[in-house]
């Protein structure tokens, strides 16, 4: 009964819990749902990563060859190339317009500032920050997110931009432990006096990796000379006096050695190592009484270092100490470490197995029954000739001291025998057939180091012979220009029948007014209006400058040329002396002596077909760069913009306007037409002179020399049969001719 | 009265399975949303920069790899070659040759000019004895050390690694895995990043290279198993390697390094006597101790786990070599835990004692049995009629679910972070594998765990089993 009721009132206790079924359902419904949702991620991810790949990879094939191109050009003399560097430069900036193209760019160039040579970096950085790629991550070092700090950080290290400098050292002691790192390397890098602002301002710890990190920046830095890292070693950052000792030892300054005894008794066994470590390095000597002194109380590593130290600073004299602690010390490996030093000091044959036989176990040379096959007699080659002496069948068991291979000496790719084969050679010819890339340096012999002194020798005598001239002289080299039709040497021939058929004459075209009033284009002008109405013919022609407007520009009517160029308006850059602005105003007030540019009718600037299809902002560009390639044509060209509906461009056009007439005064040849640009030009001779023979014909300063003057008065309406020209020879051919200084037919 | 009894019983058993069911739920999501932040934390923090520039640094630690050795004349000479070629300064190799039965030392004298050398040993240093030790004559190989010494299992051959090794860290690995060029390097940055702690172990994870193409030591080629049973592994790997580890390795409360690619602060090995000879988990067991024996001590430190592919293993395609190897881990588990029982839920070992080991405990150790049991408990109420089937299968088909939903989660995670199969059919396939793992071979786990277990609780004589080597294709 009892046994019932308490049944009972377990049961009534134990009232199971309903199990809702449905809340299973929902359960299964909502992993149903996310396991579809993970299944369509993965294709969609995957796709994503591959399209991006595949965009990224084919941009970058694409682009790759032009970024490189670019760079190769730049390599080669400036005056030859400027122009295909600023065609470049202006593709390259339209391609950066696009984000993905920027991000493919950025990527390339930074691939090659890896590959490059130190010498090439710097310019590969001065490119990177030419193009503003580096505004981007100089923008992001503002960013919160800590990637995008970082990535920009490693970004402007890597391209050497120094004036990121002050703005990364402010990251040094980042809460963000990879922003803190990264901007520690960055500072490093930038700049020489980085080490010493980061070991002055350290405030958190510096992990081992951060150090190895630093290590390999400064030790790969050329011609790097370190600050003194003792100067470290009172820091209150444990982790910067253990980094100063580990510099210490790396760039062997070994003028810290007090100190260095100091940080035997540092509470820190890092420290300590740290110390042992340049103790031996630096063979300090008087610090042997020292270690002898901290041995008894050491943890076993650092009594093994201690006999590591002691190896290299010690003598016979601790010979017997040394044998109390091989005999007595708890640890094994402080007592084998204590015998391998006991060897060291020692050139006789004690060895720690033969001393204490009880307490080692070590195996004779003779095979045991158990092994597997070995011949009983090696061959000769399977010994290695060292001082170890390590012949399997001796009498004498000898042990070696230790498994671990000796990382400091370089590892050979050759057995023994060809090594002694190569030491064995001594035929001049036989050295010289061997490069000396063939060779570790280790094994030079003196014969080696005689022919690589004789090569260098032959090298510098053929780059001082070099002629510097030839090596630097730099023809301009038009021959890409678009407008070239002929490499002029002789007379250019106007025949009508090759240059100008019927059907061209035949159309019908508008003259539009030349610029300038004055001058020679105004006379021309005057010609061909009048020899229009003459012969109710239009003529088109395409080498005859079209600028807009009947007007003349009001600017040069007026003159005004601080209204054209207000000083205020300029860049420092760009500030020209009053004088030259004086000057150009005087031309372009129509002084006596006209430009060059204004006088070249037929000419072009090849500048204009591409600014015509360029945006503002990279006309504004070009305009900046047309001075330092432009020549007289590009005057022309410029003047025709300073009427343009845009004021900034006006300004640029101008801007660039004086700078190139400044330059061309600076460098004469700036002045000269190259050969085969221009299809004709006025003579600079009368006929008469050429007539009586004071000019030859050929010479040619006849076709390339220039007149302000031009003789006009030839007959316009005389049309000789037997001219150079057919009969139905208008006026204009004549004047071509007469200008030219050719012979019409009719004066033939 | 009773039938009720019976009736509140069998209630209480689908309470628990239930609520063991949503624990789990809740458990692997909250792993996997933390394994999820952990690598994309470590993708970021490690995209910048070359490692590749370190190799040769002043700093560079001395590193032992040790890789024992039995019946592994198959692929011995290959496995050795591959890691003579990895890039770092300062390392050495130390094959232990345990005692094998084949010609696996004859096959490295011969392709490596080895040579007999004597030595020092300490007679104290718990391990079987040692019958030689080789090196090379050649410099090329000078790396290269291979110990010969009576057959005394893994952790014996380890161990022998460890005390004739004078590294700073030591590398466990198989002998027959591969490693990545960069490995150690990698492993290097993981020892030395920590300022405030200090790093005893890290751990990487394991990719499955059956099918993959390999030449002269080197991947070339990575594909998809063609074998159901590795495809089905490598998912396994993939979900418990790149979303169970890094999760737990998040919470810093990873109990398990693998034994195929796990390194080890030298030091700390050896205070706390090397690996135990007397289990075959020994790879878990060591980090246990090695757990404790810092605790004890009461000083900072972590284990780091490694997401990079960085060492590729050949799984088994053979179901009985797959039992045996499952049956082994159970055993291993089961000592482990046995042996450190004093953590469960124990406070003085931190998040150790209160979230680890449970964990390990109840869902690594005691759910396969609870599997096992259930499904008997199912064939048992549906033998006698008492199925409560609407629950029955709401229970299966959430679980089910949540299963896929997991392995597609991983898939998902692998697309992501690495991408390593390309091809879609090889992606098709993995999901597949996904749908079909629950139904196929998680039973064969099942069985192998309590098989395992079976053979530890009623102490049936068991070792550590024959391993066939498959060795790697070539390309």
């Amino acid at each position: 009964m009892i046994y019932s009721i308490h049944l009972v009132q377990t049961v009534s206790l134990m009232e199971v819990l309903a199990i809702k079924t449905d809340f299973l359902w929902q359960l299964v419904m909502i992993f149903g749902g996310l396991a579809g949702f993970c299944f369509l991620m993965i294709f969609y991810f995957r796709n994503r990563l591959v399209s991006k790949s595949h965009l990224v990879s084919t941009r970058k094939a694409a682009l790759e060859p032009v970024i490189r191109n670019y760079l190769l050009e730049q390599t080669e003399s400036a005056s030859e190339n400027e122009s295909d560097l600023l065609w470049m430069k202006m593709e390259i900036r339209q391609l950066l317009k696009n984000p993905v193209d920027r991000g493919v760019i950025t990527e390339i160039i930074l691939e090659v500032q890896r590959e490059a040579l130190p010498a090439t970096r710097s310019r590969i950085s001065e490119l990177y920050q030419h193009f503003d790629l580096h505004d981007q991550p100089l923008r992001h070092l503002e960013s919160r997110k800590w990637d995008k700090v970082s990535r920009a950080i490693s970004e402007l290290t890597e391209m050497q931009v120094s004036q990121a400098y002050d703005a990364i050292k402010e990251h040094i002691n980042s809460k963000n432990s990879i922003v803190r790192k990264q901007a520690q390397l960055a500072t490093i890098r930038l700049k020489e006096e980085g080490i010493k602002y980061f070991l002055d301002t350290a405030r958190f710890p510096i992990s081992q990796w951060q150090q190895v990190r630093i290590m390999e920046i400064l030790t790969s830095k050329s011609a790097y000379t370190p600050p003194s890292f003792r100067n470290w070693l009172i820091s209150e950052n444990q982790d910067v006096v253990l980094f100063s000792l580990r510099l210490i030892r790396v760039f062997k300054q070994a003028d810290a050695q007090q100190a260095l005894l100091m940080f035997l008794h540092h509470k820190s066994e890092r420290i300590q190592i740290a110390a042992l470590e340049c103790i031996g390095d630096f063979r300090y000597v008087p610090a042997r009484n020292a270690l002898i002194a901290c041995f008894e109380n050491a943890t076993a590593e650092i009594k093994i270092h201690i006999l590591s130290t002691l190896e290299t600073i010690g003598n016979s004299r601790d010979i017997p100490w040394l044998q109390i602690q091989a005999d007595s010390d708890e640890s094994f490996l402080v007592r084998s470490k204590a015998g391998m030093v006991i060897n060291t000091l020692q050139s006789a044959d004690i060895l720690p197995g033969i001393a204490a036989q009880g307490e080692f176990e070590f195996w004779t040379s003779q095979p045991s029954e158990e092994d597997p096959e070995i011949p009983a007699e090696l061959p000769q080659d399977a010994f290695v000739e060292s001082d170890d002496d390590l012949n399997l069948f001796s009498s004498e068991p000898q042990l070696i001291n230790t498994l671990r291979p000796d990382f400091s000496a370089s590892l050979l790719t050759i057995p023994s025998g060809d090594l002694q084969t190569e030491r064995n050679s001594s035929s001049f010819e036989e050295l010289l057939s061997e490069t000396p890339d063939d060779i570790p340096l280790e094994m030079w012999t003196e014969e080696h180091e005689s022919v690589f002194e004789d090569c260098i020798i032959e090298e510098l005598l053929d780059i001082l012979r070099e002629d510097p001239v030839k090596a630097s002289s730099s023809q301009p080299d038009d021959g890409f220009l678009p407008l070239i039709v002929d490499q002029i040497k002789k007379p250019y021939d106007m025949e009508p029948g090759t240059l100008t058929p019927e059907w061209i004459r035949e159309l019908e075209v508008e003259i539009e007014s030349l610029a300038g009033s004055t001058g020679y284009l105004g006379v021309l002008r005057e010609i061909l209006l009048e020899e229009l109405r003459e012969t109710e013919h239009v003529l088109e022609t395409e080498f005859v400058p079209v600028l807009g407007g009947e007007e003349p520009p009001e600017f040069i009517e007026s003159g005004d040329f601080d209204e054209a160029l207000p000083l205020s308006d300029l860049l420092p850059e760009f500030i020209v002396e009053p004088e030259e602005i004086q000057e150009a105003r005087n031309e372009l007030d129509g002084g006596h002596e006209l430009s060059h540019t204004d006088s070249e009718i037929g000419c072009f600037s090849i500048f204009e077909e591409f600014f015509r299809s360029y945006d503002t902002e990279s006309k504004l560009i070009l305009l900046d760069e047309i001075h330092i390639v432009g020549g007289p044509k590009e005057l022309l060209f410029l003047k025709g913009l300073f009427t343009d509906p845009d004021r900034s461009i006006q300004k640029k056009a101008k801007r660039s306007f004086v700078l190139l007439k400044k330059r061309m005064k600076q460098d004469p040849k700036a002045n000269l037409n190259p050969p085969g640009k221009v299809l004709w030009e006025p003579s600079s001779h009368t006929e008469a002179e050429v007539e009586s023979g004071e000019v030859s014909e050929d010479s040619e300063d006849e076709y390339f020399s220039f007149s302000p003057d031009p003789d006009f008065s030839f007959p316009c309406e005389d049309e000789a049969e037997d001219t150079l020209y057919p009969e139905s020879e208008n006026g204009y051919y004549r004047l071509l001719n007469q200008i030219k200084g050719t012979k019409n037919k009719s004066d033939v | 009265m009773y039938n009720d009894l019976f009736q509140m019983g069998i209630e209480y058993i689908n309470i628990v399975f239930m609520v063991f069911a949503l624990v789990l739920f809740t458990l692997f999501s909250t792993i996997g949303y933390l394994s999820s932040r952990s690598s994309i934390h470590y993708r970021k923090k490690h995209s910048i920069g070359d490692i590749s520039r370190l190799v040769d640094t002043p700093m560079a630690p001395s590193i032992t790899i040790i890789a024992p050795a039995y019946n592994e004349s198959l692929t011995i000479v290959d496995n050795v070659r591959s890691l003579l070629a990895l890039r770092y300064a300062k390392y050495d190799i130390m094959v232990v040759n345990d005692g094998s039965r084949d010609d696996t030392l004859e096959r490295l004298v011969e392709a490596y000019d080895l040579v007999k050398k004597p030595h020092a040993m300490d007679s104290e240093w718990p391990s079987k004895p040692i019958k030689g030790i080789y090196k090379s004559t050649n410099p090329s190989f000078s790396r290269l050390t291979v110990i010969d010494k009576v057959n005394g299992g893994k952790s014996d051959a380890l161990n022998t690694g460890i005390h004739l090794s004078e590294s700073k860290y030591i590398g466990c690995i198989d002998a027959d895995c591969l490693l990545h060029p960069d490995a150690l390097l990698h492993v290097v940055r993981a020892f030395f990043q920590r300022s405030r702690k200090r790093v005893i172990a890290v751990g990487g994870v394991l990719r499955v290279a059956n099918s993959c193409k390999i030449d002269e030591g080197q991947l070339k080629e990575i594909r998809l198993p063609k074998s159901w049973l590795a495809r089905f592994q490598l998912l396994e790997y993939t979900r418990s390697f790149l979303l169970g580890r890094m999760g737990w390795g998040r919470l810093d409360s990873l109990l398990i390094i693998s034994g195929a690619f796990g390194f080890f602060d030298r030091q700390i090995a050896v205070d706390v006597g090397g690996f135990d000879t007397d289990t075959v988990g020994e790879d878990m067991e060591i980090v246990f101790r090695m757990r404790r024996h810092m605790h004890e001590k009461g000083l900072p430190y972590t284990i780091e786990y490694l997401p990079d592919p960085l060492c590729w293993t050949v799984v088994p395609e053979n179901l009985k070599t797959l039992v045996n190897q499952r049956d082994r881990w159970s055993r291993g588990t089961l000592e482990t835990l046995r042996r450190h029982r004093d953590m469960l839920f124990n406070p003085r070992f931190g998040r150790l004692g209160m979230l680890s080991y449970p964990y390990w405990f109840f869902y690594e150790w005691l759910s396969p049995l609870l599997e096992f049991f259930g499904f008997l408990t199912i064939i048992l109420f549906w033998a006698m009629g008492i199925l409560y089937f609407e629950f029955f299968l709401a229970i299966t088909l959430a679980v089910y679910s949540f299963a896929v939903m997991f392995s597609l989660y991983a898939i998902l995670w692998e697309v992501w972070s690495y991408n390593q199969y390309q091809r879609t059919k090889d992606v098709f396939l993995l999901i597949a594998c996904a749908f079909l793992e629950p139904i196929l071979f998680q039973p064969i786990v099942v069985w192998s765990s309590v098989q395992g277990n079976y053979k530890k609780l009623f102490r049936v004589p068991a070792g550590w089993g024959t391993q066939v080597r498959k060795g790697f294709a070539k390309a």
